[in-house]
């Protein structure tokens, strides 16, 4: 995989980060590099790394091996002064029950920034950014899931961190909830902060990440843009047709097909998939006409980043 | 400082516990030590005879059954019961009279001609209630006020009933002088405030660690600490932000507790050096801290919310029992009393004792007072201690140092 | 309702709150009640009240009929009625010694004409804070106002009538009538105040059990909990849960307050006044109405979580357990007379009225109070019930 260095400096670089809890490897010589004011999208199924790898980087969790630096310096548990330019928002809604909106956000603030007044101002401000405002002075308990989300991530952003950890702050979140929070990484991102998202929704991160890392047991399995991560499966082209009856042998002849992956027909709907090359459908469409089939509509649509994760980290359930 | 403002907020998103632990548990002293002062505050003045609870069931309604009636009313306090079944054994049971004289029918006329025939007089029917002893008290007193009555009539064979029953009377009315000599160890007015100060190393207990156990376990949910440890403080310096909160909770209910102690036993305390009336409230509040490091120890442990509220009830309920907040130590198996070493509330409740039962505040009392809060303060500071140890190795378990 | 039922029983059985507080609490105050008392008599025995007579050695022997000290030795005189524990000792500065080390609650001295003087020590010590020296101070004082009252009478009559004390045989025989104390017992069983603070403790252990009856409600109350919520969707209406939810609570709580029943008869020995089955029946009753009152604050449409409803409940158990007389002597003083003077309020509290389910069957002959009580247990229970299910059935899914 190219390594390329771009203008901006990385922000986060994890190399050889190895951890193990017992037998188990849960980050086995893994490498990161976050580039400053991107939105970085670490991908991958469950119990894949994700979280361990954040906790690590966080120094949340001790490690085995391997480095890790953050804005250019090392990071160790007592480098306090990098962790005060570090936002999280945890998968969890993690906030005080006893609290309302207002006091978590600015519990969680002071532990940033001490002066008060500058602290009103960002906590007024992270509850705008959410759109808490009506709801200031609920408690958590009062809310639903979605503005309990916003509120987590109030909490982790009011004081303003250069670097923020969103580890998947969608879940369970209406289609309109989960809008105003990816448009909020969004504008965090256009105001100067560096994200580093984690999420299993792929049009989500394929939406708003510059940059996509694939882990899986532990390993970075891919990593580029997503251009570039669908340019590197070997799918490359997903031709689907309304074909009704399909007459004997056509199937394998479309199968004999050069750059045809696989083919399959079910309920009258027949799909291909093929390797990237300019002639796929005119061959395939070939095919079908010599056979006599009548055909419906027909589409070609090119590879997801659902098939780029389910290709490189297999199809078999995981947890 | 704002972990510390975060921790009291917290306890102040608690008012149920508040109410409960702090308010009610320190008004339910009052009740226990009850009157006691009250009981001892005559008792400088001399001999006071015990009154005991008696009531008379009159079903002869002559002139010596109502004499009897009114001389027990004068020697005794006299309680009304209704003569059906239900509400005499409801005397009884339920502790309204210590004894029932039940006088039958017949009774005068069956008295006055035994004692005049010379022969024997019949007895007289009681029912005990749950205090024996006054009871029996009670009785012997009747039938020696009945006795009298069968003397009368026999040295006066033609007195009329009511006239034996003015003799009675009159002869019962004389009592015999009583000299007291002061036991050691007798109960002053400052008992009441030992008493319910010894009481206070339950609710103190109790409050204490529940309401700060809420405040730090809220500290310790996992996402909630992943997210502090990820902050820019230390985890000493969110401990001790979250402990100093505590410290000012620990120190206002044990002001709480004072007031309530001087406002609830401030008539009993006239005679008593206010400089050991301090010493003896101050006592407890080294106490104070042993329910603070426990609640400091267990949320460390990772306990909930429920778990802290269930060993802060029965730690105190069995802590305080140890330390005689409940039945004297003395009236206790010698096992108990050796375990009860074992536990801070002993020390404290030996410290206010010493203060309360001293005459002026000497040194030998000041030493006195400093080794048994020392080791009461020992114990806290053991608490801590592996409180802190817990919380570091489950850090480093987790892996963040 | 079947499923509901199980799935209640198995929940809260396996919560560790309900383990502690349903089960464990009443087993370990118990425990603790059980050391108490164990210093305290429960014979139902008068005891004798230990006193010194001093009499010079001359004089210890022959006392003369009617004088004092005969007076005194025939209420030592060993038996049923034994009132004294009297020891005979040389000088006034023995008995005072003895006074000092209390070893008696005082002494007798004798003047000259044979009147005695009594001397005793402080009514309430720290050895003796409960009054039992109180009590016995005054015996002693009656035992020694005896004679002088005696002499009393013959001064009286001798006023009135002299020629009545004419014949000396015929006075001392007079004075020397006794009348005879009968004790009776007119309560099923002996009267005994500790029988009580255990019936109060089960009183307590019986509104811990609302923990139960609460937790197994607010599980299935959709604003409560999620749990809540997704039971709500269910195709089981919603009394049926509820119904099920109660059944499983009450059953846990009758097992939990038959283990306390079970550990205070056994094991600590409590006497139920030989109506054990009766009794049992009594716990599974007031299980019942623990259960009613813990499911109508499960169900109380309150933004409240369960935490908050266990701490209200907690709150209910202390402060109505203090009016059932659990904290001590002058917190059952005050609930007799609370009962003496308002008396409905024994028959709305439930812990009081647990308590005097308990109580009825030891004291009253008569079954009927018992009777009356359980009918009042198992009346609170389906009013609460009653109100709980109609919250119950109008609860929503009350987030924003």
């Amino acid at each position: 995989m190219p390594h390329t260095h771009a203008a901006s400096p990385d922000v986060v670089r994890v190399t050889g980060l190895v951890k193990r809890y017992r037998e188990l490897v849960a980050l086995d010589h893994l490498d990161l590099a976050v580039r400053q004011g991107e939105i970085f999208g670490l991908l991958g199924p469950n119990g894949s790394g994700k979280t361990t790898a954040i906790n690590c980087i966080l120094q949340l969790l001790s490690y085995d091996r391997g480095t890790i630096e953050l804005f250019g310096e090392p990071m160790a548990p007592n480098r306090y002064d990098l962790k005060a330019r570090v936002g999280v928002v945890p998968q969890q809604v993690a906030v005080f029950d006893e609290l309302t909106v207002r006091e978590n956000v600015d519990a969680f603030c002071a532990l940033y920034v001490r002066d008060r007044r500058r602290r009103r101002q960002l906590v007024d401000e992270a509850i705008d950014f959410v759109g808490l405002g009506d709801y200031a002075r609920f408690r958590p308990a009062k809310l639903s899931g979605g503005l309990a989300r916003r509120l987590n991530i109030a909490c982790g952003i009011a004081h303003r961190p250069e670097l923020i950890f969103f580890d998947e702050p969608t879940v369970a979140v209406d289609p309109q909830s989960r809008a105003n929070i990816l448009d909020g990484i969004c504008r965090l991102r256009d105001e100067g902060a560096t994200v580093v998202y984690t999420s299993h929704y792929m049009e989500e991160v394929e939406q708003i990440c510059g940059r996509i890392m694939i882990c899986d047991r532990g390993r970075a399995v891919a990593q580029g843009t997503a251009d570039e991560l669908k340019r590197m499966i070997s799918l490359g082209e997903k031709i689907t047709a309304e074909v009704g009856e399909l007459p004997e042998g056509t199937l394998e002849r479309l199968r004999g097909l050069s750059h045809v992956l696989s083919a399959d027909c079910a309920d009258g709907m027949l799909s291909l998939t093929c390797e990237a090359s300019a002639h796929n459908l005119t061959d395939a469409l070939g095919v079908l006409t010599a056979a006599g089939v009548r055909l419906g509509r027909v589409w070609s649509e090119p590879p997801t980043l659902n098939d780029v994760f389910l290709e490189l980290c297999g199809r078999e359930l995981r947890d | 400082m704002s972990t510390f403002r975060t921790a009291l907020r917290v306890v102040a998103g608690h008012p149920i516990y508040l109410a409960v632990y702090v308010v009610f548990l320190s008004l339910m002293g009052v009740f226990v030590v009850g009157d006691m002062g009250a009981a001892t505050a005559g008792e400088k003045g001399g001999y006071a005879a015990y009154e005991a609870r008696v009531a008379v069931v009159d079903r002869d309604g002559t002139a010596l059954s109502n004499a009897l009636a009114a001389w027990v009313s004068d020697a005794f306090e006299l309680v009304d019961v209704a003569d059906e079944p239900l509400a005499l054994q409801d005397a009884v049971a339920t502790g309204q009279a210590d004894c029932l004289v039940v006088l039958p029918g017949g009774f005068e006329r069956e008295l006055l001609e035994a004692a005049r025939a010379g022969d024997e007089v019949p007895a007289l029917e009681v029912a005990y209630g749950q205090d024996v002893q006054a009871g029996a008290l009670a009785a012997q007193a009747a039938s020696r006020w009945v006795s009298l009555a069968a003397a009368a009539a026999a040295l006066e064979p033609q007195a009329s009933a009511s006239e034996v029953a003015d003799l009675a009377l009159v002869a019962a009315a004389e009592r015999a002088e009583v000299d007291v000599r002061e036991s050691e160890g007798a109960l002053g007015g400052a008992d009441r405030l030992a008493t319910y100060l010894n009481f206070s190393t339950y609710s103190v207990m109790s409050s204490i660690v529940v309401v700060a156990g809420v405040s730090l376990a809220a500290f310790q949910r996992p996402e909630l600490r992943r997210r502090t440890a990820a902050g820019p403080v230390s985890p000493a310096c969110l401990s001790a932000g979250q402990v100093a909160a505590c410290l000012v909770l620990a120190v206002a209910v044990w002001a709480w507790t004072c007031a309530v102690a001087l406002a609830s036993c401030g008539g009993a305390l006239a005679g008593t050096d206010p400089a050991l009336v301090a010493c003896a409230l101050a006592s407890v509040l080294p106490f104070a801290l042993v329910p603070l490091a426990l609640a400091f120890l267990l949320a460390q442990l990772g306990l909930g919310e429920d778990a802290v509220n269930a060993c802060g009830n029965i730690g105190a309920t069995m802590l305080s029992f140890l330390g005689g907040a409940w039945v004297p130590l003395s009236m206790l198996p010698d096992v108990v009393q050796m375990a009860a070493r074992l536990s801070p509330s002993y020390w404290v409740s030996q410290a206010v004792a010493a203060a309360l039962h001293a005459e002026a505040l000497t040194p030998e009392l000041a030493a006195e007072l400093g080794t048994n809060l020392g080791i009461v303060l020992l114990f806290a500071v053991t608490l801590f201690a592996v409180g802190l140890a817990l919380g570091r190795a489950r850090r480093r378990v987790a892996g963040a140092a | 309702m079947g499923t509901s039922f199980l799935v209640s029983v198995k929940s809260l059985a396996r919560t560790p709150a309900v383990i502690v507080w349903v089960l464990a609490f009443p087993l370990i105050m118990s425990a603790i009640f059980l050391f108490m008392f164990s210093g305290m008599r429960t014979d139902g025995v008068v005891d004798p009240v230990p006193v010194a007579l001093v009499a010079p050695a001359g004089e210890k022997d022959g006392a003369p009929a009617g004088s004092f000290a005969q007076v005194v030795d025939v209420l030592a005189e060993p038996g049923e009625d034994q009132l004294l524990d009297l020891r005979h000792v040389e000088t006034a500065a023995d008995a005072a010694d003895l006074l000092a080390a209390g070893e008696v609650d005082g002494y007798f001295e004798l003047a000259p004409d044979g009147t005695p003087a009594l001397t005793v020590g402080s009514a309430y010590t720290l050895a003796s804070a409960d009054g039992a020296t109180a009590v016995n101070r005054t015996i002693l004082e009656t035992v020694a106002s005896s004679y002088v009252q005696s002499r009393a009478l013959l001064e009286e009559v001798a006023q009135r009538d002299s020629a009545a004390l004419a014949d000396p045989a015929a006075v001392a025989d007079a004075l020397g009538t006794q009348v005879d104390v009968e004790q009776t017992q007119i309560t099923h069983a002996r009267p005994e105040e500790i029988v009580r603070y255990y019936y109060a403790l089960l009183g307590m252990g019986a509104l811990m059990a609302t923990q139960a009856g609460m937790l197994a409600v607010a599980q299935a109350q959709p604003g409560v909990s999620a749990l809540g919520a997704r039971r709500a969707v269910s195709g089981t209406s919603r009394l049926r849960q509820l119904a099920g939810c109660v059944l499983g609570a009450w059953a846990v709580s009758t097992v939990a307050l038959t283990l306390a029943f079970a550990f205070l008869r056994l094991v600590v020995g409590v006497d139920f006044g030989g109506r054990e089955g009766l009794a049992l029946v009594a716990v599974a009753v007031c299980a019942l109405l623990a259960t009613a009152l813990g499911a109508c604050v499960g169900a109380l449409p309150l933004s409240a979580g369960i935490s908050a409803r266990s701490g209200i409940l907690t709150a209910l158990t202390c402060v109505l357990s203090l009016f059932a007389g659990l904290y001590g002597t002058a917190a059952m003083e005050l609930a007799d007379n609370l009962a003496h003077t308002l008396p409905w309020t024994s028959w709305v509290n439930p812990a009081k009225l647990v308590c005097d389910t308990f109580y009825a069957l030891y004291y009253y002959t008569s079954l009927a109070p018992f009777a009356a009580r359980l009918a009042a247990c198992v009346a609170g229970a389906l009013a609460l019930l009653a109100v709980a299910g109609a919250i119950f059935r109008r609860q929503s899914y009350e987030h924003l």
